[in-house]
């Protein structure tokens, strides 16, 4: 087990040690392709205000996605509450969720500046219209029987929901979770680009200018690392969380014994 | 409680053909009656009028004296499939009734630990329910009712997924359940044995409208061991209602 887990880390590792071979044989110009040395000179030198920058970044990221997934489960659970909500919300969420966010960022800024309360906002309402439709469909997928009992057992509606419906869609939303986290460090990353005076985005952009193609690169791996860290939590959320519900991954991914001689 | 069908037709939205046509039955308070008949009779639609989950046709459907407009709590039914909820543990899912009539949590702690034993599955209380076998599920549910002091049980062919050997252990506690707690029970199975060692009353349904083709009185003695279940008086009104469903032409499709 302890080798499958390093496997991934050595690649990683071996990607990097190519990276680093092709940069230190100078066939491509330093400005093209920085090499691993660079980055870290890069980062010594911004150090330490380039902590900050990554800090802007994460926290508007995260920010934006916690208000936005409260948001979007919301709205997806409303969606389902009856049809006048879901006449009077699916055209807006319908319409809003195939923007993309960046063509909003203009707006945003000329609203609420370049500060960071348009920027999670923008976040909060892209994650949103993603989640609520995974809710939306989430909710449609509910064991019938469960509800019967909980209605059987006393509930009203509203207890169904938060009782019933609320725990058993977490897992469906899995998915949905993961890939609006990534969402949200994009969108985060591209309104710094346009208007702000902290994060990784702007610290990209302000490189860009002066060719500093290594700071280019440094501000990449960091929201790597960012995103990958915010992954992991997640992950490891939703499987404490959905440690009740039956997965078939671990079936799948078990040697059959005919196979193996 | 009592439950009483005056009359009581529906009809599918979908279909033409009714489900039931004419239904007239009283069920008394603690009484114990199997529902038995060929599939597609309506012996579940029958079970989901008294549970409220469907509106009759036309009739009324009464419990203990009052209109039966929805589901409630003083009706529960125990489906074929699991309706616990999986993401509560077993004594939470017993919990969760009790929760909702405002018991406090020391309470409701102490009442779980209760139904718990009365099936014995105190050892499982802390588990989800994937980690518990079909039989064990279906006692969980059981206990869910219980806690309640819920006073009608409905049971939807509730042991079909249970295999035969822990089924026998299911029918003895059931019926040690129903003599402790006295609830008022529905039971509708295909199994026709089962029917006879567990209530006082079969009631023979038949096909295509399904309507109540006969009721017999089982005046076997409670409880009713396992001995009784090879007796020659239980076989005798075992093979009564066979026969009853076999003149039905009940048996019919499975002849084709």
């Amino acid at each position: 087990m302890k080798i499958r887990r390093f496997s991934g880390i050595a690649l990683t590792l071996a990607i990097l040690g190519t990276w680093w071979a092709i940069a230190s044989l100078h066939v491509i110009p330093e400005l093209f392709l920085p090499g691993p040395v660079q980055v870290v000179d890069a980062f010594r030198d911004t150090f330490p205000t380039i902590l900050i920058h990554t800090a802007a970044t994460l926290s508007r990221a995260w920010a934006g996605l916690i208000l936005g997934s409260c948001l979007g489960i919301f709205v997806g659970l409303a969606m389902c509450w009856n049809q006048t909500v879901f006449a009077l919300l699916d055209p807006l969420v319908e319409s809003v969720r195939p923007v993309p966010a960046i063509a909003a960022i203009p707006f945003f800024i000329l609203w609420f500046g370049t500060g960071s309360a348009g920027q999670v906002l923008l976040i909060s309402l892209s994650c949103a219209a993603v989640l609520a439709v995974d809710v939306f469909h989430a909710v449609g997928n509910v064991s019938p029987l469960i509800i019967r009992a909980a209605q059987s057992l006393g509930a009203t509606r509203w207890t169904v929901y938060r009782s019933i419906i609320l725990p058993a869609i977490i897992p469906a939303l899995a998915p949905g979770l993961r890939i609006v986290a990534a969402l949200s460090f994009s969108i985060a990353v591209a309104s710094e680009f346009i208007g702000a005076q902290w994060g990784l985005g702007f610290i990209i952009m302000r490189a860009r200018r002066t060719l500093e193609t290594q700071t280019i690169l440094l501000g990449m791996l960091l929201i790597g690392v960012l995103a990958r860290s915010t992954d992991l939590a997640i992950r490891s959320a939703l499987n404490h969380i959905t440690r009740w519900s039956e997965s078939s991954t671990e079936l799948l991914q078990q040697p059959r014994e005919e196979n193996q001689s | 409680m009592e439950i009483e069908l005056q009359h009581v037709s529906f009809e599918y939205r979908t279909e033409r053909r009714s489900a039931l046509a004419d239904i007239s039955l009283r069920i008394g308070s603690h009484e114990f009656v199997a529902i038995v008949g060929p599939s597609g009779c309506g012996k579940s639609t029958l079970l989901n009028l008294i549970g409220g989950f469907l509106q009759p046709t036309s009739g009324t459907v009464l419990a203990g004296g009052k209109l039966v407009a929805g589901p409630g709590a003083d009706r529960i039914t125990i489906f074929q499939k699991s309706a616990l909820f999986p993401f509560y543990s077993a004594a939470q899912n017993i919990e969760f009734g009790l929760k909702l009539r405002g018991v406090s949590k020391r309470q409701r702690q102490i009442e779980s630990r209760r139904v718990l034993e009365a099936i014995n599955l105190l050892d499982f209380a802390n588990a989800y329910p994937k980690e518990l076998s079909e039989g064990m599920k279906k006692l969980v549910e059981v206990a869910r009712a219980l806690v309640l002091s819920t006073p009608v049980i409905l049971f939807d062919e509730s042991l079909s997924g249970v295999d035969a050997l822990k089924r026998y252990r299911m029918q003895q506690l059931i019926q040690d359940i129903y003599l402790r707690n006295r609830p008022t029970v529905i039971w509708v199975t295909h199994d026709l044995e089962e029917a006879v060692l567990l209530a006082d009353r079969v009631v023979v349904m038949s096909h295509r409208p399904g309507r109540i083709d006969s009721v017999r009185d089982v005046t076997l003695p409670r409880p009713r061991t396992e001995a009784m279940r090879t007796s020659s008086e239980l076989q005798a009104i075992r093979r009564e209602i066979f026969d009853c469903l076999v003149s039905e032409g009940a048996l019919s499709e499975v002849a084709q």
